[in-house]
């Protein structure tokens, strides 16, 4: 008979499981305390209004530079959805609270497979934190990080049937909804039909050479069609592969956005992606424990992806990073040796910990984090919006927007791209230049935006009829001085990191 | 008894012959080559290295470090010699030897001839043609190829050439910037090879060697090769140049060949395939790589991340690794594998021979279409120039392209430039009005700024500009394909 302290001993975590609620803890903690910017979050959470109460929109609504009627896919409908009953249940910390919800349980999910896959906490541990460092500049509240969960489910669910953990059926079973699911919130949705489409091939492979029995790739395959036939789960049906291609063809995405661009080992993230690469390509080379060819080849595929866009890089690091923590295990065996984990041992002092862990994730959350002694330049990263301190980035023209409420001019509004998503959710009345959905825009508009944005292109504000502008003085200071040196202008409004300026009448 | 000319001999000779081919068939581009050339004939002329800029008019008198005068010096001797023939029979030999020190290296490595050479094709040429034009840079391919030779060959016990290490160093200390990559390979190789000692029986056991190679000598000579780097006319501040050089933002930031690789270009995408096939060919091989291998791939392959032009160094050390390892996921060679008949295969190495000869600059020009047949490349400013030497006044502020600069500071003396490829002497504000004003962007201001009184535009690259210049005042002087003239 079990004593009573041996029964608590076995439901307190052991230390080795600490150093993994530890990387856990930082990485959900870091989420926490990154501003969201205001690009790809204010316009999606007008969306969300706009779906929750009078359907999905299919065309350009808050630009002036385009027509009104012009069409629009909003494939993220159900991201929008989401974060705009986020928003309605918590207000503006609402959406917060899901963004770093998202995050913990998705790299949770990624120190599960991790686990699953090393039967070492101390290596899931670190598989997390290298997942995490990777994708540092990459977590905002928008959509894409709500499908952090489904990415950590997927590779959790892949992982465990192709290490013959979990059946065929319970492949089928998750696979589509998962994909249903996915295909409502982004566009990243791609990656289902994609990935099983590499492991199929990779298992294939090893079929021929006898390494797994056929029925496993077949049911593989089945997967496959499953989740293809899944994605037709959306508003547009078949659609939404031809908007997927459009946004891996838009000229001005690929060119204008930052985080389409590919990563370089000069930024912090890109340097811990291609870091984190250099370890799995050693950890393989030399470690013991050789791969599946199927894990290589999933591997590669996403490393192929994320050399293409720092975007991407965040699905490596969820698929490639619990595979290095297998690679890192000592021995020569395919199979994790799960005896440590069976004798598993609690300690007490691994619960204070783990409970210290846990109270510091809590405290990051709002609205306990603006009652932090953090550093006092901490809070200049920040906008004051009311009800959400610590929250949403300075770059959210908060003061400006406001103004611009009070003050309307009814004439042509230029403005900062992310100042412009601002304003779609806090002045509809006032229509934009462009904003961040950048495939509505053509790439002669785009080129115009840089232009005016640089202080290069003063006729072109003729050219639009631009009546006002509002920008940005950290990035568009340039702008800030030649409207100062023209006559025509004058400024009427400055705070905040914005200024209003007017065409003289 | 009569020598037989096997199948090898022509794998051999495919290998060093089509590696000779590329340059010859290259024709040179004016950004990296004219204006060293002309920074080799001041030196000649004055006796003493340029410490400060006089071929611009923007900063003229502004301190400029002239680090490859020597490589500048050879430069310019073979252009008196022989012209720029001379010059691309020169490169097309320098780079067969770099790269036929590299095929004996993966030869001696792996033992496996055609796996070399079908390395040496396939992964090593693909990854560092676009990097052979002519310019220090590529000079120093074979003291780099001979660094990681001797190295590799010193810590296999197979030879002890340390010592020329230290004469080779001074060589590069004076022909290019990177001398630095000398000593990290030393110092990579030293830390390499004491790991492997202090861990014995772990992870590198299966590749570790018998052999240990004697740390002291290496150590010793590797700090005789870094006293060997005070043997340049600015001694320590060399290091400065490097350090200064590679923290310029205007040269990260501008200069394509120094951003990071990008799988959106193709030679970004062969560098991003060849690291899959590496990853891949490292998983299967049968036998764990070498530690030190793994630490000169791994810190190259870093450097090739950060810039485009490091990973030619990454090739150099990669492509062995890959032969060793890939050589043992291959039968051994049979005994009575094919040889072929000697006059068949002679046959083959003088057709592949007769290629050299059609690509050779004094015959391509007539049998050859452009761009393979051209010497030059035809963004090079030649009748544009020699309009510009026909007017009177000469321009003294001309705007034009960054290459075309290269080619006027060569070839026009008496015209100052505005910029040239000499990326970290022009200050970033300047590199952002060039960018500007060659699209199209803030015309007036900035034509009236710098006070330009001649125009020589690129018809393909800056057409923005030249259509904002036509009919407002300028007028057209000389016009072809490539270049268009324009004065007030």
């Amino acid at each position: 008979m079990q004593s009573g302290e041996g029964t608590l001993r076995r439901w307190l975590p052991s230390l080795d499981q600490t150093w993994c609620l530890l990387a856990l803890a930082l990485v959900s903690a870091f989420i926490a305390l990154v501003p969201v910017a205001p690009e790809d979050f204010w316009w999606h959470l007008k969306v969300g209004e706009i779906v929750a109460t009078r359907g999905i929109p299919r065309a350009n609504l808050f630009a002036w530079s385009v027509p009104s009627d012009a069409p629009f896919v909003y494939a993220a409908w159900l991201a929008d959805v989401a974060m705009y009953q986020a928003y309605r249940l918590g207000g503006l910390e609402g959406p917060i609270w899901l963004r770093n919800l998202c995050g913990s349980i998705g790299f949770g999910l990624v120190a599960a497979e991790a686990y699953r896959r090393s039967g070492s906490w101390r290596l899931a541990g670190l598989a997390t934190l290298l997942a995490g460092l990777m994708t540092m500049n990459n977590l905002t509240a928008r959509p894409q990080n709500l499908v952090w969960v489904l990415m950590g489910l997927f590779g959790l669910l892949l992982g465990a049937y192709l290490a013959g953990q979990v059946g065929h059926r319970w492949l089928l079973a998750a696979i589509v909804p998962l994909t249903a699911l996915w295909v409502n919130i982004h566009g990243s949705f791609i990656l289902v039909p994609a990935l099983l489409g590499v492991a199929v091939f990779g298992e294939g492979v090893r079929v021929l050479r006898r390494e797994v029995l056929v029925a496993r790739a077949l049911w593989l395959l089945a997967a496959l069609v499953a989740s293809l036939a899944a994605c037709l789960l959306n508003p547009i049906g078949p659609g939404i592969f031809g908007y997927v291609q459009q946004i891996l063809s838009a000229s001005p995405i690929q060119q204008l956005a930052s985080e389409w661009q590919p990563p370089s080992p000069r930024s912090v993230a890109g340097f811990w992606f291609f870091a984190a690469t250099l370890l799995l390509l050693a950890a393989w080379g030399i470690g013991g424990r050789r791969p599946s060819l199927t894990d290589v080849a999933l591997a590669c595929a996403l490393l192929w992806l994320a050399y293409g866009g720092g975007r991407h890089v965040v699905w490596f690091g969820f698929f490639a990073m619990p595979m290095l923590a297998q690679a890192l295990v000592p021995g020569r065996t395919q199979s994790v040796d799960r005896s440590a984990a069976v004798q598993h041992r609690g300690d007490p002092l691994a619960a204070a910990i783990a409970a210290l862990l846990i109270a510091a994730m809590v405290a990051v959350q709002p609205p306990l984090k603006p009652r932090l002694p953090l550093p006092a330049g901490y809070n200049g990263l920040f906008a004051a919006l009311p009800g959400a301190p610590q929250s949403y980035g300075a770059e959210t023209p908060a003061v400006a927007a406001a103004y611009l409420r009070e003050h309307p001019s009814g004439g042509r509004l230029f403005a900062d791209m992310g100042y412009a998503s601002y304003l779609i959710w806090a002045v509809p009345s006032e229509r934009v230049f462009v904003d961040p959905r950048l495939e509505l825009f053509s790439q002669q508009q785009w080129d115009d935006y840089r232009a005016i944005g640089d202080g290069r292109g003063a006729a072109l504000l003729k050219t639009y009829a631009i009546e006002r502008v509002l920008l940005s003085r950290g990035k568009q200071a340039a702008l800030a001085l030649t409207l100062a040196g023209d006559a025509r202008w004058e400024r009427e409004f400055a705070g905040g990191g914005a200024e209003i300026w007017r065409r003289k009448p | 008894m009569r020598r037989s000319v096997t199948i090898d001999h022509v794998y051999l000779a495919a290998a060093l012959l089509l590696v000779a081919l590329r340059p010859l068939l290259t024709a040179i581009p004016p950004n990296d080559f004219w204006w060293h050339l002309a920074m080799g004939r001041e030196i000649l002329a004055t006796g003493a290295v340029p410490l400060v800029d006089s071929f611009s008019y923007t900063q003229t008198g502004q301190p400029f470090y002239n680090q490859a005068w020597l490589a500048q010096l050879l430069m310019v001797a073979l252009y008196r010699l022989g012209g720029v023939p001379l010059l691309l029979v020169v490169q097309s030999a320098v780079i067969a030897l770099a790269y036929g020190l590299l095929l004996r290296l993966c030869l001696l490595r792996s033992e496996r001839l055609r796996l070399s050479v079908v390395l040496l094709l396939l992964v090593a040429l693909p990854l560092s043609f676009d990097n052979w034009t002519i310019r220090p840079q590529s000079y120093v391919f074979p003291i780099f190829a001979l660094y990681v030779t001797i190295l590799t060959e010193y810590r296999l016990g197979r030879s002890n050439y340390l010592w020329a290490l230290v004469p080779l160093m001074a060589l590069w200390v004076n022909m290019h910037g990177s001398f630095v990559l000398g000593l990290a390979l030393i110092g990579l190789t030293g830390a390499g090879e004491l790991f492997k000692r202090l861990r014995r029986g772990g992870a590198f056991a299966a590749a570790a060697t018998t052999h240990r190679a004697p740390l002291l000598p290496l150590a010793l000579w590797g700090a005789a090769c870094g006293l060997t780097l005070l043997l340049n006319p600015r001694g320590p501040a060399v290091i400065g140049y490097v350090r200064n050089l590679l923290s310029t933002s205007s040269v990260t930031s501008l200069v394509v060949e120094w951003a990071p690789p990008t799988i959106r270009d193709i030679n970004g995408a062969i560098f991003f395939l060849v690291l899959i096939g590496c990853i891949v060919a490292l998983t299967y091989a049968r036998r764990k790589p070498d530690l030190t291998d793994m630490l000169l791939a791994g810190a190259l392959l870093w450097l090739a991340l950060g810039a485009v032009r490091n990973i030619v160094w990454f090739g150099f050390v990669a492509t062995p690794l890959l032969a060793v390892q890939l050589a043992t996921l291959l039968p051994p060679p049979s005994p009575k594998r094919l040889a072929g008949s000697t006059p068949l295969n002679l046959a083959l190495i003088g057709m592949l021979a007769s290629l050299l000869i059609i690509a050779s600059p004094w015959v391509k020009p007539a049998l050859l279409p452009a761009p393979n047949g051209l010497l030059l490349t035809e963004d090079t400013p030649v009748g544009a120039t020699a309009a510009l030497e026909q007017l009177e006044p000469r321009p003294q502020r001309l705007f034009h392209p960054m290459g075309a600069g290269s080619y006027l500071i060569w070839q026009a003396r008496d015209i100052p430039v505005f910029i040239d490829p000499r990326i970290e002497l022009y200050p970033y504000a300047q590199w952002q009005d060039y960018i500007a004003l060659s699209s199209g962007q803030d015309v007036p201001r900035l034509l009236d700024a710098y006070g330009f009184d001649a125009l020589l535009l690129d018809p393909e690259e800056q057409k923005g500009l030249l259509a904002a210049v036509k009919g407002s005042g300028w007028r057209v002087r000389y016009s072809d394909a490539r270049a268009v003239l324009l004065t007030r």
